[in-house]
């Protein structure tokens, strides 16, 4: 057997076993098995007590500590608490394993090189994802103390078919309303401007630079001023429509305008963005279509129906399926802004799955809503791109 | 005279807390250094007394040092608690509203801490029936009072008196006081509002419920009286007003300073508030402040108020080394000498009875009479309800009264709904 292939085998068993080991210590922790309860309940025991004499620990009882807890103990501990980086670190020796049999060594190089950021994607990216679908399937409530009791499906009942739905289809309506307005914004008012900053004098550059600014200052912070600016007795925007005779409403403080007050902010954050983007596209246009549209007659309209539109064809499309995700995935404006309220006017979806762990904590049914948001999401991007795939033309 | 208010203070401190300790108390005691850290709410202006407070524990407690972190509103630190014990990284002590321990009970969040209190002979006692109840649960003590107060309306004292205006007594008196608080412009609109509901919290607007005999969770455990006929005439009778112009439903985000503000405008007559912001009203206006009891029951002399403020807890899951130096400062914190320098400070109560008998506490009232108005009626106040769903109830309650007062919702209808929700969220628990 080859240097390659001995190292390959090694590092499978390896992968085996140390998978193995975090597996055991996930199913005992996290999960709770039930035929692993009494060796886990132990665990928990020892840390219980801990906890009351003077043991300054936290997480895993003292592996190294003075003699208080048995080696076994602590190991099991150490494993529970562990137990996901573990299986991460069991799986990448598995990957490593197969891979070194597929592949020369200059290629397992290259491979070594990324692993590194794979481990951490892995970790902080794909993990939550599943221990998400996870939680769903329990009863996990942050204020009750047994949080992991399996229940199946009951979650997806609730949501689908008892109280959770009037909340959800509410939820989602809001967010698909807030989702219009800001992909109105961006692709319609970005591209208004666009065309309105199109020109490369030192006065438009600066102009440019003032509408592109507010998406460099932090969402949070703008969100408290525009509080003020909002604010239906006190607010400038409404000093300023009284001074042409228009009372303005008490924006975030109505149900029926709370939504376009978060959008002004929208706006006002996204539109330079969407601009630059557009600018730089039209940038890219040959000039050579527009000279050619001229000596065929062409005028301005027509020139950017039949030659800026669809040379931005892609560009839109970028901004769409970016302005898409992120808008359905609001929640910084809307949370310091109105916290979802008045009422549930606001409640968009990101809010819901907050509010339902942070204020109710059922953190259970929040993973539900969350999968289910994770899918709608998916499938809509997906959708979107096969489209997009189809329809537009990448010629520019 | 500040000197000596602090000495027999001291004295009196020592003699509650330390001096009759009885029990073994090595297992509680502190052995070595330790720097602890606690979460609290309590906003700007009373950072000064806090950390004077803080200090002045470091200096007695060589081997404590309890750092304080400011977290953000009551709700906020309690996001940020029960999301810390999760994880199991907690502080020594938090900062809780008065309405959140029966749920803190029910999850076993808190520390009991009766063990200590034998250990050390701590007076609870001392803190009254109505505290300790609203600070137990299922029997044990989970966390001390060291602040509490109450809903009140404060109004502009100078109006009141150029324009013969009474603070009304019952809710039935309380059209004929906004009809007269409230002042028109020519166009109609509302120059001066009678009076501003406090729209954000629950708590300042409950009271006019309970006092007409609205229960918002009933005996049975599982149903609500929301929706019934007296919850659907106080609901009438407030959006009527809001909708005439007599009041204003403060509501959403910075609706608390914007209240204020008001009011120290001349844009409103009286506000419902906390009574813990008495100094804070008082320095802000250029006018005298009054304090009055909200409006009571139909007989103008039977009140219902529930009480408000802070409680301070010991986290299950902190180390027994965090236990046992927090356990100190708890002492402090709920100490008669502290009790009294909040209270005269802010305008909290003091929570403990015996302070209240001290010449000190009395000369405490003399300089704000406002101030000594509500606390004579300091026995209507009740501990708040201790059902762990009732923030939750409470929170679906201001959303639908939102859409009443500010969208126009059907009252009946809306109300209706809302006893759905409340009953799922009942049966839910």
């Amino acid at each position: 057997m080859s240097y390659r292939k001995t190292v390959s085998v090694v590092l499978l068993i390896l992968g085996i076993v140390v998978f193995g080991i975090g597996l055991y210590g996930w199913l005992m922790g996290d999960l709770n098995l039930g035929s692993l309860q009494h060796i886990s309940a132990e665990v928990y025991e020892v840390r219980k007590e801990s906890r009351s004499f003077e043991i300054p620990i936290t997480g895993t009882v003292g592996l190294f500590g003075e003699g208080l807890v048995s080696v076994p103990i602590a190991l099991l501990s150490f494993v529970m608490n562990n137990a996901i980086i573990i299986m991460i670190v069991g799986i990448t020796l598995l990957f490593n394993g197969v891979m070194l049999r597929l592949q020369s060594w200059e290629a397992m190089k290259d491979l070594f090189c990324v692993q590194p950021a794979l481990f951490f994607f892995m970790l902080f990216v794909y993990f939550p994802i599943i221990d998400l679908v996870r939680i769903s399937l329990t009863d996990m409530r942050m204020l009750v103390a047994d949080p992991q009791a399996f229940i199946g499906l009951r979650n997806y009942r609730w949501l689908f078919l008892q109280s959770g739905w009037t909340r959800f289809s509410e939820s989602l309506l809001i967010t698909a309303r807030y989702t219009f307005w800001e992909l109105f914004i961006t692709l319609v008012a970005g591209l208004l401007l666009a065309l309105l900053f199109n020109r490369m004098t030192k006065s438009f550059n600066a102009m440019r630079a003032v509408v592109f600014m507010p998406k460099y200052i932090a969402v949070a912070t703008s969100a408290v001023v525009f509080i003020w600016i909002l604010h239906g007795n006190y607010g400038i925007l409404n000093y300023a429509l009284s001074l042409f005779g228009i009372k303005g409403p008490n924006w975030l403080v109505q149900g029926n305008t709370a939504l376009y007050g978060v959008l002004i902010l929208t706006g006002w954050r996204v539109v330079g963005y969407a601009m630059m983007i557009y600018l730089s596209a039209m940038q890219g246009i040959p000039k050579d279509y527009y000279e050619a549209a001229e000596i065929d007659g062409a005028d301005g309209v027509q020139r950017l129906r039949f030659i800026t539109l669809p040379m931005l064809a892609p560009t839109s499309l970028f901004l769409f399926v970016t302005t898409f995700i992120a808008s359905m995935k609001v929640f910084q404006s809307v949370d310091v802004m109105t916290g979802g309220g008045p009422g549930t006017s606001t409640n968009v979806v990101v809010q819901w799955i907050y509010n339902l762990s942070f204020r109710d904590f059922r953190a259970a049914r929040s993973a539900a809503v969350s999968v289910i948001f994770f899918v709608i999401l998916l499938v809509c991007t997906a959708a979107t791109m096969m489209w997009s795939n189809r329809s537009i033309s990448y010629d520019s | 005279m500040k000197k000596r208010i602090s000495l027999v203070l001291a004295v009196l401190m020592m003699l509650s807390v330390v001096g009759v300790a009885t029990a073994d108390t090595s297992r509680y005691d502190v052995t070595e250094p330790i720097t602890i850290q606690w979460w609290h709410a309590h906003e700007d202006q009373l950072h000064e007394y806090l950390n004077y407070m803080v200090e002045r524990f470091n200096e007695q407690n060589p081997l404590i040092t309890v750092e304080p972190v400011y977290i953000g509103s009551y709700t906020e630190i309690n996001t940020q608690l029960i999301a810390a014990v999760a994880s199991g990284e907690v502080p020594a002590l938090a900062t809780a509203n008065t309405s959140y321990p029966p749920s803190y009970g029910a999850a076993g969040i808190t520390e009991i801490l009766d063990p200590y209190i034998e250990a050390y002979g701590f007076d609870v006692s001392d803190f009254g029936e109505g505290l300790i109840a609203a600070t137990s649960y299922n029997g044990d003590q989970i966390v001390l009072p060291y602040l509490i107060s109450t809903q009140v309306m404060y109004f502009n004292e100078d109006m009141a008196q150029a324009e013969g205006i009474e603070m009304p007594k019952t809710f039935d008196e309380f059209e004929a006081f906004l009809e007269k608080a409230t002042v028109f412009n020519a166009d109609g609109t509302t120059a001066r509002y009678g009076t501003v509901f406090g729209g954000w919290d629950y708590w300042y607007y409950e009271t006019l419920f309970m006092n007409n005999g609205v229960d918002v969770i009933l005996e049975d455990g599982f149903s609500t009286d929301l929706n019934g006929e007296a919850s659907v005439y106080v609901t009438t009778k407030m959006k009527e007003w809001i909708d005439k112009g007599y009041a204003y439903y403060a509501y959403g985000t910075g609706a608390s300073p914007n209240m204020r503000q008001l009011f120290w405008d001349g844009g409103a007559f009286s506000v419902f508030h906390t009574s813990s912001l008495y100094d804070t009203y008082v320095t802000n206006s250029d006018f005298e402040v009054g304090m009055a009891w909200l409006p009571g029951g139909e007989d103008g002399v039977s009140f219902k108020s529930e009480v408000g403020g802070a409680t301070i807890l010991i986290p299950a899951v902190a180390t027994q080394r965090q236990k046992n130096a927090a356990w100190q400062f708890m002492m402090f914190m709920a100490s008669p000498e502290i009790n009294l320098y909040w209270a005269d400070q802010t305008g909290y109560f003091p929570t403990r009875q015996s302070v209240m008998q001290t010449p000190e506490y009395a000369e405490y009232l003399e300089r704000k009479p406002a101030m000594a108005n509500v606390v004579s009626m300091a026995g209507y106040i009740n501990p708040r309800s201790l059902h762990p769903a009732y923030d939750s109830i409470a929170t679906e309650w201001r959303h639908s009264l939102a859409l009443i007062f500010n969208e126009g919702a059907p009252v009946q209808a809306t109300l209706d709904t809302l006893a759905q929700t409340v009953e799922e969220i009942l049966e839910d628990f």
